[in-house]
C-alpha cells in the first residue's frame, strides 16, 4: 500500500485594490497628505479683507477642509477664497462665515482643486484651515 | 456617515454677498447635476437674521421636489448643515431666502455624488 503524503495546505493571496478598500474606510483614513492647522494671530477689525491664512499652492485632487472662524470679542466675518494657480484671481465666489461676538464657528467642506490652486482666508477675525488631500 | 466614492468631483456653488435680498432670491444654486445620491453641505449666514430654504428642484428648474427644509440664522451668525439627498438626472439644489432681509447675507452649497 502506497504511503499517502498530505498535500500542503493551499496558499491563497488575496489582493484588495485601493478602491475596494476605500469604500470601507471613512474619508479621513483616505487622506494622503495633511497640513497642520495654521491659526493666524492676525486680527484687524478695520480691514476685513486682510489675508489671515494662505494654504500655499496645492497639488490637484480632492480635498476635505476644516475651516474655523473666530471673531473674538466682536462680531466678525471670515471669507474662504479659492485662488487660481497664479494666485491672481478667485476661482469661485467666496464663502463666508459670520460669527457673533465671543463665538467660533467650524465647518467641514469638500472641494476638488486643479493643480497649484490654493485657499486663502480673509477676514477680520482669527481663522484657520486644515486641508487634507483625499485618495482617488 | 456617508461613504464617498473615489473620483467624484465636488460641485461648489456660492454667493459671497447679497445685499438686502428679497424673499425667494436665489443665494446659491448647484446647477443641473447628474442623477445619484449626494452628500450636500450648506453654509448660510449674514449680518441680519435670515430664514433660508433648501430647494430640491426638478430637471426643468420649474418646480420644487419634495419637502423644502428651512434654516434660520440670527444676526452675525452662520449655520452649517449636512445631509444626503437623492437627485434624479438634471435636478439641482438651491438655497433661497425665506423672507426679505435688510443686510448682507452669504450662502454656499457643496454637492458630491456618493453613488
Amino acid at each position: 500500500m502506497a504511503d499517502i503524503t498530505p498535500s500542503p495546505a493551499p496558499t491563497q493571496t488575496v489582493t484588495l485594490s485601493e478602491s475596494s478598500v476605500r469604500g470601507l474606510l471613512n474619508p479621513l483614513r483616505g487622506v494622503t497628505a495633511a497640513q497642520e492647522v495654521t491659526l493666524s494671530d492676525a486680527f484687524a477689525s478695520d480691514t476685513p479683507d486682510l489675508v489671515i491664512y494662505d494654504s500655499g499652492a496645492q497639488v490637484a485632487g480632492r480635498y476635505e477642509l476644516h475651516w474655523t472662524a473666530t471673531g473674538t470679542t466682536v462680531a466678525a466675518r471670515s471669507s474662504l477664497v479659492r485662488r487660481n494657480a497664479s494666485n491672481s484671481a478667485d476661482v469661485l465666489p467666496r464663502a463666508r462665515i459670520y460669527t457673533a461676538a465671543n463665538t467660533t464657528k467650524a465647518v467641514t467642506l469638500r472641494v476638488t482643486l486643479a493643480a497649484n490652486e490654493r485657499f486663502l482666508i480673509v477676514g477680520n477675525g482669527f481663522g484657520g484651515l486644515t486641508l487634507d488631500r483625499l485618495r482617488d | 456617515m456617508a461613504v464617498f466614492a473615489p473620483g467624484n468631483s465636488t460641485t461648489w456653488a456660492s454667493e459671497e454677498a447679497l445685499t438686502d435680498p428679497s424673499a425667494a432670491d436665489v443665494a446659491a444654486d448647484t446647477g443641473a447635476l447628474p442623477g445619484g445620491i449626494y452628500d450636500i453641505r450648506v453654509l448660510v449666514g449674514g449680518t441680519a437674521a435670515a430664514p433660508w430654504i433648501i430647494n430640491r428642484r426638478n430637471a426643468a428648474n420649474g418646480a420644487d421636489v419634495g419637502d423644502q427644509p428651512s434654516l434660520y440664522t440670527a444676526a452675525n451668525t452662520s449655520q452649517f448643515a449636512q445631509f444626503t439627498m437623492t437627485l434624479e438626472a438634471n435636478e439641482r439644489v438651491r438655497v433661497t431666502l425665506g423672507d426679505d432681509v435688510t443686510g448682507v447675507v452669504s450662502a454656499l452649497i457643496t454637492a458630491e455624488r456618493l453613488v
